[in-house]
């Protein structure tokens, strides 16, 4: 967050290519952000709840500023949906072990389902301690889920897990003539034959920031105010991350079908069909 | 003796299915004693159990080095770490067994390489020197490994069945490999104890440990004692770190935490005394367990480090010492 | 008379280095360096702890952090909510509190820099004084674990607790108006300004620190350092002056974080960190551990280094090694090394030994 009051001081565009909702709002007319807002996540996640009837929910984050920002987000949207989140724990991102705050929350029958809004290896240890117990209730866990490292890092733990991310985990799956397919697909490509390794939505979150800016900078020159008047009056733009649609009140520019629900099916990442 | 008593005393007059203790408030969060069904004990405790083993074998692998050479080796923690990253880059090549026996042997030579590169030829160094020399090859090799194998994290494969088997106990469910990490600290300690008491190489650490100057006397090479003592402490924390690595993941920072972690169970069982170290972890393990039903589990890390705090300020020859008794210097 | 002119050089070089900056137009290599000045504030008053009285502390990042997040949060969070309270009354009587609007056009009541920084440096020397008296009763690696510990604590606080912002530390911190016309900002437009006012406290710091080494404080402290038990033996109140060293180091130390965190408009759990303590100490070791102008220099040059970038992802790296490096071949520091003799025995042996 300072870096944004840095940036704005000095009038200098900044693309960022972090989560967190406050980067945008309150609006700073010089800062952008790329990857989806937590508010579409969580919203999508308990859009997921309300059709499986779930309505109260234990809630586990890590203390670094992802999470922290994702458990503020939830917080707040859980009431509009109707759902009560009756456990909240927070753990150190380094936590080796979460047994046994998983064994706690199991012990409450009335949780029906989890939240969990960390990075790794968190992530991978909540899925695995909860299976472990014997514990089957529903996970749903962050767009930081996102990488299929992370799924391989939890085994077979991670089956069934479900999360809200952008399509490029899924870019072969999509139905032809959609209009992030293409460049998804190729982005894939590229990526792994040069890099030798998954992509994952994070790349695609510089790759996203580099299109934009280039794209900014043919429409308006090099100079910084016509740089950000070129970025706010971009439309229609497919990226990995979505279809970004800029405008002066929006510096996000995506909605929230921005994000495809996700799970994992033996160890790959699908489409999540109800 | 008395303390731990009452710990668990504490918990087994609250602690009981059905129980009608009162939910009450501790800074603000509530809490209750009475939810705490046998089930979620037995949980609770093999979690301690399981944490409190690995604590032990750190804080054991402090205690040989102290007790050989009176240094106290903060680097303590990177051995484990190491253990666990080099057996999962061997795994590639290598069956499991075979890739955590190299990746042991590994450890253990780079643990003799930091003694004679870094220690052995100091002469009489103070206290001070030899802390901050430890701190800083312990941020190097972390250096090192972030160099080597990147920020990722990795794992071991479990040794039996996956990351979603687990055995059933006295109700609650536990995973196989937390029988693994015990039993294997276990059958250390009962090691090191045979070679201490038994072998002749041990026996000559122990001279060491116990007086220097009459070890050299007697003919003992020491300084070959002090590489001796790196090695077998590298060796122990690589393999207490293979065998932790399906649980608990391997990362470049890992050794850190684990290292103050055990160095408290060092302080807290007595410096250089290695059955209060096993005593001593096990007690940190499971009250750090049982304190997630206590206090936010934020603060969880901080429960260690206060103990630390706590036994250093009350009590620094640890709770099983009896005083200023240099002659615990045994194993 | 030595004093003075090693004082004098220090001026002449500060104000040398800002003229070579005007004249070669990169006069943002200023800003670096003033950070470098605050840091360069704790890293002596940590010289003459371990240095003097011997005591190691691998927890100094910890009391830079409670002066600049007491600070930092005094004077950012609103206290417009609880106008009608009390202590809120009684502070605003005292004129202590300013009122204003904040980022979102809400009325904003928050205590002013000056009775900011004063409480935040109070507080630090007080928890130094209460962490200080047991602590300073252990030795060796039970005194570095108790420090590391406290160290741990205060920065596991910061980052769990969300009155100091948690892991994102806090922003948006107002500048701190010294005198009318001159703040501690971060702006350009304040930015020589600012290299000034923090080499004038290094300076003083300094001055400080020289005239306490050269009273009766610093014989009984070098007394102390040379063997507890002896100076205990003499009559000196070895627990009184070790205790009174470590607070004032802490001052210094909340100090420099207080107006750092002016400075840069922020602060970070990063600055409660192992890491950073680990580093002062390490720059503390290569500087000379009882040498004030070793480790005002090193501290300079390495800090400025860091801030720059230079040593890029390595930076952790580069720390560890110095320490390990120095420690091993030099532990009187770096100006200790004695190369000259070193090498005038070299070139004596090749010549005369066979």
């Amino acid at each position: 967050m300072a870096v944004k009051k840095i940036a704005e001081d000095a009038k200098t565009p900044l693309l960022s290519c972090a989560s967190a909702e406050v980067i945008v709002n309150p609006l700073a007319s010089y800062v952008f952000k790329v990857p989806q807002n937590d508010s579409f996540a969580a919203e999508m996640i308990f859009q997921e709840m309300n059709r499986q009837k779930i309505s109260q929910v234990a809630m586990l984050s890590d203390n670094t500023g992802f999470g922290q920002a994702g458990k503020e987000q939830v917080e707040k949207i859980a009431p509009q949906y109707g759902i009560t989140i009756i456990e909240n724990e927070v753990y150190d991102k380094g936590a080796t072990d979460l047994s046994a705050i998983v064994a706690k929350l199991k012990a409450d029958p009335k949780v029906q389902a989890v939240i969990n809004w960390s990075i790794v290896p968190a992530q991978a240890i909540v899925a695995k301690n909860m299976r472990q117990a014997g514990w089957n209730v529903p996970l749903f866990q962050s767009h930081g889920f996102a990488n299929i490292k992370y799924a391989e890092a939890g085994g077979a733990a991670s089956d069934g897990i479900i999360f809200p991310a952008g399509r490029l985990l899924i870019a072969g799956l999509l139905p032809d003539g959609h209009p992030q397919k293409a460049l998804l697909v190729k982005y894939v490509h590229d990526y792994e034959t040069k890099y030798k390794e998954n992509a994952s939505t994070f790349g695609g979150h510089g790759y996203d920031v580099f299109n934009i800016l280039v794209a900014a900078i043919k429409a308006g020159g090099t100079d910084r105010d016509k740089i950000r008047l070129a970025i706010e009056n971009i439309r229609n733009f497919p990226g990995t991350g979505g279809v970004y649609n800029f405008s002066p009140t929006d510096h996000n520019g995506l909605g929230i079908d921005a994000f495809e629900m996700m799970t994992v099916k033996d160890g790959k990442f699908v489409p999540y069909k109800r | 003796m008395g303390r731990r008593d009452l710990a668990f005393g504490f918990f087994f007059c609250n602690g009981r299915k059905g129980g009608t203790s009162p939910p009450f408030s501790i800074f603000g969060y509530d809490t209750s004693f009475s939810s705490m069904t046998l089930e979620l004990f037995i949980q609770y405790l093999f979690a301690g159990i399981t944490y409190g083993s690995i604590y032990a074998i750190v804080a054991i692998g402090f205690n040989i080095i102290y007790n050989t050479t009176g240094i106290i080796n903060f680097a303590q923690g990177e051995f484990v770490m190491l253990g666990g990253m080099i057996s999962i880059s061997l795994l590639s090549f290598m069956p499991l067994p075979l890739a955590i026996i190299l990746a042991v042997a590994v450890t253990m030579a780079i643990g003799a390489l930091i003694e004679i590169v870094f220690i052995r030829w100091l002469k009489e160094p103070s206290v001070l020197r030899l802390v901050i020399i430890t701190i800083g090859i312990s941020m190097l090799i972390r250096e090192a490994a972030l160099y080597l194998w990147g920020e990722g994290v990795r794992s071991l494969p479990y040794f039996t069945g996956n990351a979603i088997t687990a055995m059933s106990v006295l109700g609650a469910r536990i995973s196989p490999q937390v029988l693994w990490v015990v039993c294997t600290c276990g059958l250390m300690v009962l090691a090191l104890t045979f070679f201490f008491r038994v072998t002749p190489a041990g026996r000559e650490m122990r001279a060491c440990a116990a007086n220097r100057k009459a070890a050299i006397l007697c003919g003992i090479n020491t300084r070959n004692m002090v590489t001796l003592s790196f090695m077998l402490s590298a060796g122990i924390g690589a393999l207490a770190g293979c065998m932790m690595s399906p649980i608990t993941y391997t990362q470049y920072d890992t050794g850190t935490g684990l290292a103050i972690k055990g160095f408290t169970v060092a302080i807290l069982g007595g410096l250089g005394n290695s059955g209060g170290a096993v005593a001593a972890g096990l007690l940190l393990g499971i009250i750090e367990a049982f304190s997630v039903s206590v206090v936010p589990l934020a603060f969880q890390d901080v429960i260690a480090i206060a103990i630390l705090l706590i036994i250093l300020f009350v009590r620094p020859n640890g709770l099983f010492s009896p005083g200023e008794a240099a002659g615990s210097r045994t194993f | 008379m030595k004093r003075t002119l090693s004082l004098f050089l220090l001026m002449t070089a500060v104000v040398a280095v800002h003229l070579l900056c005007r004249w070669t137009g990169s006069l943002f290599y200023l800003t670096p360096i003033t950070m470098s000045a605050y840091y360069s504030l704790l890293i002596i008053g940590l010289c003459v702890v371990m240095g003097y009285a011997g005591q190691i502390s691998l927890g100094h990042a910890g009391f830079f952090a409670i002066g600049g997040y007491l600070s930092a949060a005094l004077t950012t969070r609103n206290l417009a909510g609880f106008q009608d309270a009390l202590p809120v009354r009684l502070l605003d009587a005292a004129g202590l509190l300013v009122a204003g609007k904040n980022v979102y056009g809400a009325a904003q009541l928050v205590v002013t820099p000056w009775a900011a920084c004063v409480a935040a440096v109070l507080a630090a020397a007080l928890i130094a004084l209460l962490i200080g008296i047991p602590v300073l009763k252990l030795k060796g690696h039970y005194l570095a674990m108790a420090t590391l510990g406290f160290g741990i604590i205060v920065s596991k606080i910061a980052m769990a607790v969300p009155y100091f912002g948690e892991a994102d530390g806090i922003s948006e911190v107002p500048p701190f108006r010294l005198l009318p016309g001159l703040s501690v900002a971060g702006g350009s437009a304040h930015r020589v300004a600012n290299y000034y006012i923090a080499w004038t406290l290094v300076l003083v710091g300094v001055l400080l620190l020289q005239n306490l080494i050269h009273s009766r404080v610093g014989r009984a402290l070098r007394a102390i350092h040379g063997s507890e038990r002896a100076a205990d033996s003499i009559g000196v109140d070895t627990a009184r002056y070790k205790l009174n060293i470590f607070v004032l180091s802490a001052v210094f130390a909340a100090i420099a974080g207080v107006f750092l965190t002016h400075y840069n408009g922020a602060i970070g759990p990063s600055e409660a960190g192992v890491m950073k303590s680990v580093r002062y100490v390490a720059i503390v070791a290569v500087g000379g551990m009882a040498h004030i102008w070793g480790a005002l220099i090193m501290g300079t040059i390495l800090n400025f280094l860091s801030l720059r970038g230079v040593f890029g992802t390595y930076d952790d790296a580069v720390f560890g090694a110095i320490l390990v490096l120095i420690m091993l071949f030099s532990p009187d520091g770096i100006l200790r090394m004695g190369i000259v003799d070193r090498l005038r025995r070299i070139v004596t042996r090749r010549r005369g030994g066979d």
